[in-house]
């Protein structure tokens, strides 16, 4: 898994071995939980079109801070 | 070090788009790609815009960047992070120069109006190579604001960028207003043969 950009929305992750790119929320900043949760709630709307990149919603839970 | 919590919220997983983003591609190969590839890119676009619109969502940053090439170089829409949906807006919601008519109304509200002019320029950029204007501004084209300048002072006088081919009167068509729903393009299209049924790989008709 390697990192392919992040903005101050969510972070991108890339595997191009399982030929997928992951998109999570980069919850220190709530504004942008939210934007992801726009975007989620879109694709939701848009369902499987030829057209739209297909999507879909991880199985796992990821990790959203860190303690040292 | 040690992870502290778990979210309760699941990540969004998109399959890689093996042919990378329309835009870099057509910078890399404009010179072999053949016009019925791009008639067919054009059309799916439109396809797929007019069916955000039915569902009610407004894309709301259309351009080459956004549509991504799948191994069969069929065209995916991505990037709905800043879109519309039932009008509710996220983020700016402003497409780039090129991409918006900076002289119409209130240019910082994006309508299905905008939506069609920015396809308008998707289309031209999926047949010229370049942007609206880019030629005549290529030294400026690097400087954001002489390229809005000099985009928003050509629509002002009317001066659409020439395109060649079947697909000019679309396009000018998306830029001057001509058509009131992404519909009505893809129909022009259809009327013109420009749309075809197998339109995508994966299917034998498009689903709307």
């Amino acid at each position: 898994m390697v990192g392919v950009g992040s903005t101050s929305q969510v972070v991108k992750l890339s595997s191009p071995s399982l030929g997928i790119v992951i998109k999570l929320p980069f919850h220190a900043l709530a504004p942008d939980l939210i934007k992801f949760e726009h975007e989620a709630q879109v694709l939701r709307r848009l369902d499987r079109h030829p057209g739209i990149v297909k999507w879909g919603f991880s199985s796992h839970s990821f990790p959203t801070s860190v303690d040292s | 070090m040690g992870v502290a919590n778990e979210s309760p919220m699941d990540g969004l997983v998109f399959e890689e788009a093996l042919g990378g983003n329309l835009q870099k591609y057509i910078l890399a190969h404009h010179g072999n790609i053949l016009p019925i590839q791009r008639h067919r890119w054009c059309a799916q676009a439109a396809q797929t815009l007019a069916y955000c619109h039915k569902r009610g969502v407004l894309h709301c940053d259309l351009r080459p960047e956004n549509f991504l090439l799948d191994e069969h170089l069929d065209l995916l829409m991505c990037d709905f992070g800043g879109s519309s949906l039932e009008g509710h807006f996220e983020g700016l919601g402003l497409p780039d120069y090129g991409f918006f008519d900076p002289t119409c109304g209130d240019p910082f509200t994006v309508t299905a109006g905008t939506e069609i002019f920015g396809l308008g320029s998707v289309m031209f950029f999926i047949m010229a190579g370049a942007l609206p204007y880019e030629s005549q501004f290529a030294q400026k084209a690097n400087d954001v604001q002489d390229y809005a300048i000099a985009f928003a002072q050509k629509l002002r006088q009317h001066k659409w960028a020439e395109v060649e081919g079947p697909m000019a009167s679309i396009i000018q068509g998306c830029w001057t207003r001509e058509f009131a729903s992404v519909e009505e393009v893809v129909l022009a299209m259809a009327r013109r043969r420009l749309v075809l049924h197998e339109s995508y790989h994966c299917l034998d008709s498009v689903p709307t």
